[in-house]
């Protein structure tokens, strides 16, 4: 049986190693100590770790200038962060000594099973090279340039299909960039090529589907329910890019990243779903009609007779009038402004 | 008493001619101003003036004539308005409303107590054009004031006859008197249309009006109940435009490859105009057909309007196909209907929108879907025949709602965009304010028949 001391660092990853079999060890700055810490708030020689004769190691602070805390235990919750001078090492101690925190752990503890590699993991490796995130952003902004192009019937301006690139490239590494800068800080890992061609990858496929929507629309005259669908894409493609993005750049368990990547973005669209539906049986002055024009080769559907058509349209005037307050509101005020003036006259 | 004696003085002052005419307008004013009022509507609550207008005492109980918009508030919210008049001279009273016009836009109300002891007589025979008549009235609440102009007949383009007057009236003079030389009243302030164009309508209106209201009160149901008559107002107006507009002989015009409707009747003004820019590779031609004046029902409800418009849309040689259904989708995504209504006066449109083809020559009736263009194209070719024979097809929709407060009439609203050619397309739209379904149903099939494609 040994100890194990762990120096680690502010992302809980292990700096250094140290073995400690003998009966002491001496941890602090100067170069005779089996356990080296490199910080300027701790003494030459900080505190020891003595195994007594019950075969316990027990950490004593050898008269240091800032002391030591213990700050947790990672297997007892029940450990509350307190300055000590002598303690008994509990395996997952971990003591703050000056700035740096060293854990202690015994060799007999046990470790958990390794987690298989998740099968994502191939798919981000196979995204992260730089030819496929270019290709996947060039499709985007040649995407984007053909959309704008059809958008508009005036001669294409150079400047203008500059916009629209930087617009739809700049968009993308601006994502890439922020999660990677979050992946380096929480994880020093960035895979900004991930993040930029999963990035592109949504962008991708999301201009697929509106596109197949507005034929869905045009055909199918489904400008109703057109928001909603929007955002049932969107309810599927953000939890997963939030997953990917989570994966990649945050140490986050897994059961944890799948809730949040789910209900954080749902939240949003539930919100927006609720104002969308909300909307629905609201009053507008404009028929609500599809306006989606396309030429008859986008046409799927059989057109019908102008003259069966103009023949069904006699049901349209079927419209239930709800029993208007109006009307017994109307019977009232009568009674009212009867009253009125007798009222005024005295 | 001093009558005879001023008018004595006024005749004589009107033979020295340019110094005499305002002279005799001093006269005029202070002649009738004991007939004119200013009438305030007076929002309950506040107890202050929600609207003014001016309006006229037309006979010696008290009877008093106004238009129907200053006084439609207090119609359709007894509940929340009060009328009260205020005259010349200070003297403020209540009024009560005994009956309205809403087609012409007139209300009679009635002075509570005291009635004012002057009123004006009503013209029996209209002016002659270029005639000086004078519109009294209280405008912006600055005092009773008259102002001079000329008669200029019945005002075309509309299905509503209003005189045309050479004279400014402003706000707060609507519903004021226009009197002619002997004073007696040919029309009553409507409407203006700035610099000095503006609207009366006719006094026999009014007449009209007075002969009703005196025959349903003699008929003695007390007071009578306004919303039975403006249903039956509303309803005696549509028929009578449906009647006009089904009996004249629709001209078509051609526009692009097609034959469209032009002007119907005198009641209805068409515009045009084309956006035909070099720099711009779609040329589209727009034709729009409207009667001009709309019936008020409240601030925010109008209705007994026919509108229709028609676009052609071409795009040039080189344009791609999806290009012009991008720009053509733009362009045609802001149809209205040419009525403004509101929650409380209708339901919501009820659509239904379909695509739907009929023959490319001719009438889209299916009994009438003539096989032998011949005939009917011999007469009017439009320029661009190109001898197409496939059906038009077309992404059609057609659009009701109901009055909530008059359930036998709807506004229908139809819009047809054709889709079956590459670069060019045209569209149809008609909109029906305050009709019945027989009367909108047969405006529609007469209207989808007319349209003609080569």
């Amino acid at each position: 049986m040994a100890l194990i001391i762990e120096e680690i660092n502010r992302a809980h990853r292990v700096g250094a190693r140290y073995r400690m079999d003998g009966e002491r060890a001496t941890i602090g700055r100067c170069y005779d100590n089996a356990v080296m810490v490199e910080d300027p708030h701790a003494d030459a020689v900080h505190a020891e770790v003595v195994r007594d004769e019950d075969g316990c190691y027990v950490l004593r602070d050898l008269d240091s200038l800032n002391g030591m805390r213990l700050m947790r235990n990672f297997r007892d919750k029940s450990v509350k962060p307190t300055n000590i001078r002598e303690h008994q090492i509990e395996s997952g101690d971990e003591v703050q000594i000056g700035k740096s925190r060293l854990r202690f752990i015994d060799t007999e503890m046990s470790v958990p099973p390794a987690i298989p590699l998740h099968s994502a993991e191939t798919v981000f490796d196979r995204l992260a090279t730089p030819l496929v995130a270019t290709v996947l952003c060039a499709l985007v902004a040649g995407l984007s340039l053909w959309l704008a192009y059809l958008g508009s019937t005036g001669e294409f301006e150079w400047t203008g299909a500059v916009e629209v690139l930087t617009d739809a490239v700049i968009g993308l590494l601006i994502y890439a960039a922020a999660w990677a800068f979050i992946g380096k800080v929480v994880k020093h890992e960035s895979h900004f090529l991930a993040h930029l061609s999963i990035a592109a990858s949504a962008a991708l496929i999301y201009a697929a589907w509106q596109w197949f929507v507005s034929l869905l629309n045009f055909n199918f005259t489904l400008h109703q329910v057109l928001p909603l669908l929007n955002i049932l894409a969107l309810a599927i493609l953000i939890p997963v890019m939030l997953w990917c993005a989570a994966y990649l750049a945050l140490n986050v368990a897994p059961h944890w990243r799948l809730v949040a990547s789910i209900l954080l973005p749902w939240s949003f669209l539930g919100f927006a779903a609720a104002v969308e539906i909300g909307r629905m049986g609201e009053f507008t002055g404009a028929p609500e009609v599809s306006k989606e024009l396309k030429s008859k080769d986008f046409l799927w559907r059989q057109p019908e007779p102008l003259d069966e058509f103009l023949a069904s349209t006699p049901a349209l005037f079927d419209i239930a009038i709800e029993e208007s307050k109006g009307k017994k509101e109307k019977s009232a005020k009568r009674a009212t402004s009867d009253s009125d003036p007798d009222i005024q006259g005295e | 008493m001093l009558k005879p004696f001023t008018g004595l003085i006024a005749l004589l002052l009107l033979a020295c001619a340019s110094v005499a005419l305002p002279q005799s307008y001093e006269q005029l004013y202070s002649d009738y101003r004991g007939s004119l009022y200013q009438i305030r509507l007076i929002e309950l609550s506040s107890n202050s003036k929600a609207g003014l207008g001016s309006g006229f005492q037309i006979s010696t109980d008290g009877l008093i004539a106004t238009n129907y918009h200053v006084v439609s508030e207090a119609v359709h919210h007894p509940e929340k308005y009060a009328l009260k008049y205020l005259s010349v001279d200070g003297k403020e009273g209540e009024l009560e409303l005994l009956d309205v016009d809403v087609i012409n836009d007139l209300a009679i109300l009635r002075q509570k107590g005291q009635p004012g002891g002057d009123f004006l007589r009503l013209a029996s025979k209209s002016p002659s054009k270029g005639e000086t008549i004078v519109s009294m009235g209280n405008p912006l609440d600055l005092g009773m004031t008259i102002v001079p102009g000329t008669y200029n007949g019945i005002a075309s383009g509309s299905f509503y006859d209003r005189i045309h007057f050479s004279g400014s009236i402003n706000p707060g003079m609507s519903g004021g008197p226009v009197i002619n030389r002997n004073g007696q009243v040919v029309g009553i302030n409507v409407a203006t249309a700035g610099n000095q164009i503006s609207f009366l309508v006719p006094v026999n209106k009014l007449v009209a009006l007075l002969l009703d209201y005196k025959k349903e009160a003699s008929a003695g149901n007390g007071a009578l109940e306004l919303q039975p008559i403006i249903n039956r107002q509303l309803h005696q107006n549509q028929q009578r435009i449906i009647d006009q507009v089904l009996a004249a002989d629709w001209q078509l015009r051609p526009l692009g490859d097609a034959l469209v409707v032009g002007e119907i009747s005198a009641s209805i003004q068409c515009w045009g105009n084309s956006t035909d820019d070099e720099d711009e590779p779609i040329t589209q031609v727009a034709k729009g057909c409207t009667g001009q004046d709309v019936v008020y029902l409240s601030e925010e409800f109008d209705t007994g309007r026919v509108e229709y418009e028609f676009f052609w849309l071409e795009g040039d040689e080189e344009l791609r196909s999806s290009r012009f259904y991008a720009a053509y989708e733009e362009n045609m995504s802001g149809f209205f209907p040419g009525n403004s209504a509101g929650e409380d006066d209708v339901t919501n449109f009820n659509c239904k929108q379909q695509f739907t083809r009929h023959p490319r020559d001719g009438s889209g009736k299916a009994n009438g879907a003539s096989d032998d263009p011949a005939e009917a194209s011999e007469a009017q070719k439009p320029p661009k025949a190109n001898g197409n024979r496939d059906p038009v097809i077309a992404r059609t929709s057609y659009c009701v709602r109901r009055y909530k407060n008059f359930p036998d009439l709807y506004d229908v609203f139809y819009v047809s965009l054709t889709v079956d050619q590459e670069k060019r397309a045209l569209v149809s739209h008609f909109t029906l304010s305050g009709f019945t379904q027989e009367s909108a149903t047969a405006f529609t099939e007469k209207f989808t028949s007319e349209i003609q494609w080569h």
